[in-house]
């Protein structure tokens, strides 16, 4: 099932599964049919594909080497892998500096944003488990606007989600947070930046709220992070997100988006040792005695990881900085164009993604079924309709074509050329 | 008039459907909540839906304690987009802020499948 819920529907007139094995050429032009399918790396760039679209294609490729370079390793046996342990904990330590954690900050590595927040709400699980034994229904109290995954693990594992409403400018009301939180509430949370709108959430309020009742403060900085840390020393003024805020116990933050590196990689970081123990879990109620992971996963592939440590030393912090103002200066580029068009506007966003209405009365989702039919893949945001891009570092030329495109559209849509059943193949 | 005749039928419907249909009544467990259809410019006519533990009521009247509404910019949009063959209709419809989501959107997506 697809981002936005549609099933393919395919039918196999043949078996699949050759009963004779296919030559190499034989499967790898099969397989370049398939790739060819796809959307084109250029033009997709609204979606985060941010490794494979990055301005600085060096480095893209390097990402893509040293990721298949390390394909075959499984980071399940650290012991067998003492090179590829020491890259692993070199980029544990980078993602340390770049980020500005605390030297003490504990660094795990998942396979995304989801797995991150996971491992959050569980983590503050296991701490009340032990630090608030009497709480026997756990519940957690979030913003709106914080992503999804957050509700699918909570109805994984039968902990209650509050999501409170936001506030009139579309961030976490953070009164209302207060009154929501009670007794039985373990764990609140904030964004850095939310993904529906790009804005930052008060995480100076959120932290002093979480110290005042002693709670799990988590901050998810999972499409940011790496954005946020490098804007920052390119001299873009930020809220204050991260661990110096005093409350905050945990950071979500991915690799495999301003970090350049490949997918599946992201970072849950503990602020310390003493909350870190309750990440780990290691079940020994088997034969084969204690079972030790990362995170939630067993097997862990050491490519992306590999991946990450070549695109951080290739890049350094100059070339980090110089992709960040690129981002900034395409965000730049994109708000003039888009809101040169009659009756567009784009919302204020913190840092990414940049979110904008379309005119009074216009259907939005037309307006995005004609973007995806010229290759402009966008995602929507439905309260209210929005259309949302990621600021990505490309060229000007890619954000030029995409405005073009949308003003196209926007004249075929008032026409009546392009409607709602543009989209209708992609949903 | 017609919206509320609308939403009147569509009440019964539902009801009838958790009545006569076991699959529709596990279709309904999955979430308990309650939903209010109303105009903009009415919003004292409105009609609510309350979902629990698979059975389904509604009354007249905007429920103050609802999770989500259904806001209409008017009665005969509204009508005109739900009783389209076309289910594209209602989301067009949130597409052009004809129809205006308040609260938790996950059900209001959820009562849009049931009332299919």
């Amino acid at each position: 099932m697809g981002y936005f819920g549609n099933e393919h529907q395919v039918s196999f007139a043949s078996r699949v599964f050759p009963k004779r094995g296919r030559t190499e050429a034989e499967v790898m032009a099969h397989l370049d049919e398939f790739g060819g399918k796809d959307v084109d790396d250029n033009h997709g760039h609204a979606i985060v594909y941010a490794m494979t679209l990055m301005n600085h294609l060096d480095a893209a490729r390097i990402s893509k080497v040293a990721n298949m370079n390390f394909v075959k390793k499984n980071m399940l046996f650290k012991e067998l892998m003492v090179g590829t342990e020491r890259m692993s904990l070199e980029v544990k330590r980078m993602v340390i500096e770049i980020l500005n954690y605390p030297d003490d900050a504990r660094v795990r590595f998942t396979s995304g944003g989801s797995e991150s927040l996971y491992c959050a709400i569980n983590t503050a699980r296991q701490w009340a488990k032990v630090e608030r034994p009497r709480i026997a229904e756990p519940e957690i109290v979030v913003p709106y606007s914080i992503h999804a995954a957050m509700s699918k693990w909570c109805r994984y594992t039968g902990i209650k989600i509050k999501r409170v409403p936001l506030g009139p400018d579309f961030r976490a009301d953070v009164k209302a947070i207060e009154k929501a939180v009670t007794a039985n509430t373990i764990f609140i949370a904030g964004s850095a930046p939310c993904w529906p709108y790009g804005l930052y959430d008060n995480i100076e309020a959120l932290s002093a709220l979480a110290e005042s009742r002693g709670i799990w403060m988590h901050v998810d900085a999972c499409l940011g992070g790496f954005l946020a840390a490098f804007v920052e020393r390119a001299g873009h003024k930020l809220p204050v997100w991260d661990f110096r805020n005093p409350g905050v116990r945990s950071i979500s933050a991915d690799l495999h988006k301003y970090g350049f590196a490949c997918k599946p990689l992201s970072s849950i970081t503990y602020r310390n040792k003493e909350f870190e123990k309750y990440h780990a879990f290691a079940p020994s109620d088997w034969p084969d005695g204690p079972y030790n992971t990362e995170s939630m996963l067993g097997s862990t592939p050491a490519g992306p990881i590999a991946s990450a440590w070549a695109v951080m030393q290739f890049l350094g912090e100059e070339g980090y900085v110089d992709l960040a103002k690129r981002c900034l200066q395409v965000k730049k580029r994109y708000i003039e164009g888009i809101n040169a068009i009659e009756g567009m506007k784009c919302w204020e966003s913190d840092l990414s993604p940049l979110v904008f209405e379309v005119p009074r009365g216009m259907d939005t989702f037309a307006v995005m079924g004609g973007l995806f039919d010229r290759q402009f893949y966008c995602l929507p945001c439905l309260q209210p309709p929005l259309i949302k891009i990621i600021v990505d570092p490309v060229t000007d030329e890619v954000v030029d074509g995409f405005v073009g495109a949308l003003r196209e559209v926007v004249d075929l849509v008032k026409k009546g050329s392009i409607t709602i059943e543009n989209l209708k193949p992609y949903m | 008039m017609k919206l509320s005749l609308l939403l009147l039928a569509l009440g019964i419907k539902l009801k009838l459907s958790s009545i006569a249909s076991a699959g529709f009544r596990r279709h309904l467990r999955t979430n308990d909540f309650v939903l209010v259809i109303r105009t903009e410019a009415l919003p004292g006519r409105a009609r609510s839906f309350q979902i629990r533990g698979g059975r389904i009521k509604s009354r007249r009247g905007r429920d103050e304690s609802a999770d989500t509404e259904l806001v209409w910019c008017d009665a005969d949009t509204a009508v005109r987009a739900m009783l389209s063959s076309n289910e594209l209709d209602v989301f067009s419809a949130i597409g052009r802020s004809q129809v205006r989501i308040l609260g938790n959107l996950s059900y209001a997506l959820h009562f849009m499948d049931m009332a299919k």
